[in-house]
């Protein structure tokens, strides 16, 4: 599926200015050469053991798993050095950029967990790095913009179009564009032109491969239901490549809802979206009539993103997986659900993951439910305050 | 339809170098557009290009982006666009080609819009955000109308790239003069001139440069090399942040310097 032509059934490709195209073509190239070179693979799992600690752990829930009334395992993505599952994709493209010869990494980040991460290889590797994170997101993720200069990158502010992952997305792209002989753009979610989709889903998909041997050892068979959180796709296609066969598997997509489904306030590209051509993907994504794009909304910047992954359209299409939507309150009740009960602080992301099965009513006695618990929540603290103190109020 | 490879031909066989100017639709407005397309007319343009403003234009630097976000910030509409130019077409002589993000076009569906294109007299169509291997998908629509679909070579591309580009690319080839976005630039790139060899040694389809190029000077020693010379982001500069009383006297004066020093 999708492997040499960089498509997804009729989804993906690459729809890029002629510049980038020989820079993605090389990469492509690369990518599927080092995919199969053996050391390549054992320079990736050496930083994957010895620098992320995996594999992350897969924990039963229990207390939650009453209040839930199912059986809830959280994969531990939020356990990552840099907080989020972001840093295993970073570790395969920095390692691939080294091979390309490349001295200095690009990259667009959100709430900052991906920029953090990026800083982190290009730390650990010796390469130059500038991150490009909007100006809305530099006044709601403070603390992850300080940890970006602290490692040593140089973060610029993006004040155009919505000020968020979509414009810096935008000039990550130019900056790309303009200095490709020697930069790697480190594409952070399973989105843009191809290879990336693919890329970063591989990269990914030691989340799935881990679960898989997990919960095999834990419960001795593969659970009902796997949940995650979609902004661009990257940590749910992580989790449910591995599964993707296994069609007794139910496999759920979290997008954000925002101020509600039926407000223009959210981020629901898959369940909202209109099939277009966004940064390099023939994908769904949020537009008006004039084939515009829209600004999404979320209380969590990580999901707030109006394009979403080719696979996962391709995937939705065809069955395979099941989209669903839930909104900022439910998100902010998950988070203090799982901080209550588990004494685990979640990324808001994750939360939207963890809410969905707050309010699913349909499981059955002893099934079981895998939430990608993909990122913590420290640099979501505030914003969990802010609203607190808002109902208070109210 | 005025076919964009006799149009060409004939500013070659003319002697000529072609002075292709890039407007955004209807910046800043409606009719100070339509000024600026007459001013080009009579100010020597060869061919006009009109580009399509797009919310997320990835390969266009500040001044383009200023300008897109500009008309859309009031409100444009394709729709709007295509009945003024309905209206507007008899004004003009000189030669028109498009240029849009693929998103807009492919919302308003490429049938229809290339009916409008056909209807007008418009000979060409360019798609910055579509590389040469995509072209296939939409070319029939345009094919069937005689509307040339024009494709980019840029200093990034290699051989086998470029004889890909020069066989599809119809009515001229967009050499892109520059790595990067759209912009003012001083300094052309050096790699320039060893892709602009390559491909006039595969090809002798025009061949215009765009992207970067910003005074006459420039201009003068880019088109020693090519056949024609597009410029946008430097006219947009004179009217960016005096939208409602910039000259156009000059604009017209800038275009005619450029026009003198080809």
């Amino acid at each position: 599926m999708g492997l040499s032509s960089g498509k997804f059934g009729k989804f993906g490709s690459r729809f890029v200015p002629e510049t980038l195209m020989g820079p993605l073509i090389e990469l492509e190239r690369e990518f599927y050469v080092a995919r199969r070179d053996p050391a390549f693979r054992k320079e990736f799992d050496y930083y994957l053991k010895n620098y992320c600690g995996r594999p992350t752990p897969l924990f039963y829930a229990e207390n939650l798993s009453q209040v839930y009334k199912v059986k809830l395992y959280l994969k531990r993505e939020d356990l990552n050095p840099t907080g989020a599952h972001k840093i295993t994709n970073c570790l395969g493209q920095a390692l691939l950029a080294k091979r390309l010869g490349k001295k200095r990494l690009i990259a667009e980040t959100g709430a900052g967990q991906h920029g953090i991460a990026v800083a982190t290889v290009a730390a650990l590797f010796g390469l130059e790095c500038t991150i490009y994170m909007g100006e809305a997101d530099m006044k709601r993720q403070a603390l992850n913009l300080s940890k970006m200069r602290l490692l040593g990158a140089e973060v610029i502010k993006v004040t155009s179009g919505s000020k968020t992952l979509k414009d810096a997305t935008n000039e990550a792209m130019r900056d790309w564009v303009t200095n490709v002989r020697t930069s790697h753009y480190l594409l952070g979610s399973a989105v843009g032109p191809h290879p990336y989709p693919l890329m970063v889903r591989e990269f990914q998909s030691v989340i799935g491969k881990e679960v898989k041997k997990q919960i095999k050892k834990k419960e001795g068979r593969l659970p009902d239901y796997l949940v995650a959180c979609i902004g661009g796709g990257s940590n749910s296609i992580g989790l449910f490549h591995s599964f993707l066969k296994e069609n007794g598997v139910k496999k759920i997509g979290v997008e954000a809802a925002g101020k509600g489904q039926n407000t223009s306030f959210h981020a629901l590209s898959l369940l909202k979206g209109k099939l277009g051509i966004f940064h390099g993907a023939y994908t769904y994504v949020l537009q008006n009539e004039e084939g515009q794009i829209l600004d999404s909304y979320s209380i969590s910047a990580g999901l707030d993103y109006p394009g979403v992954g080719p696979e996962l359209v391709y995937l939705m299409k065809a069955g395979k997986i099941l989209v669903e939507g839930v909104d900022d309150q439910l998100a902010l009740e998950a988070f203090n659900d799982l901080a209550r009960w588990e004494g685990i602080i979640p990324s808001l992301e994750s939360s939207h993951a963890v809410a969905w099965v707050k309010k699913f009513e349909g499981f059955k006695k002893g099934e079981i439910v895998i939430v990608n618990l993909s990122g913590r929540g420290d640099k979501d603290i505030a914003i969990n305050e802010v609203k607190r103190c808002k109902d208070l109020k109210q | 339809m005025q076919r964009l490879e006799a149009i060409t031909e004939g500013i070659r066989q003319r002697g000529k170098k072609a002075l292709i100017p890039f407007f955004t639709a209807f910046y800043p407005t409606e009719r100070d557009f339509a000024e600026l397309l007459i001013a080009a007319q009579q100010s020597g343009a060869d061919l006009v290009e009109i580009g399509l403003p797009f919310s997320d234009p990835i390969a266009d630097g500040k001044f383009i982006q200023h300008s897109s976000a500009w008309v859309l910030e009031k409100d444009f509409k394709l729709s709007g666009f295509i009945s003024f130019f309905k209206e507007f077409r008899k004004n003009l002589t000189v030669p028109v080609v498009i240029m849009s993000y693929l998103n807009p076009v492919y919302r308003y569906g490429f049938d229809r819009f290339a009916d409008f294109m056909e209807e007008e007299n418009i000979s060409g169509i360019l798609f910055p955000d579509l590389p040469v291997e995509e072209t296939r998908f939409l070319r029939n629509y345009f094919k069937k109308r005689n509307i040339a679909v024009i494709n980019m070579i840029a200093p990034s591309t290699d051989g086998k790239r470029i004889k890909l580009i020069a066989k599809n690319s119809e009515g001229f080839i967009y050499m892109v003069s520059a790595f990067g976005v759209t912009g003012v630039r001083n300094k052309i790139a050096p790699e320039l001139r060893e892709t602009i060899d390559r491909v006039k040694s595969i090809t002798d389809k025009p061949l215009y440069a765009g992207f970067g190029i910003s005074t006459p000077p420039q201009a003068a020693q880019i088109a020693r090399d090519v056949d024609g010379v597009i410029v946008g982001s430097a006219i947009i500069k004179i009217i960016m942040g005096r939208e409602k009383n910039f000259s156009i006297k000059e604009v017209i004066e800038f275009l005619k310097a450029m026009r003198g020093a080809l």
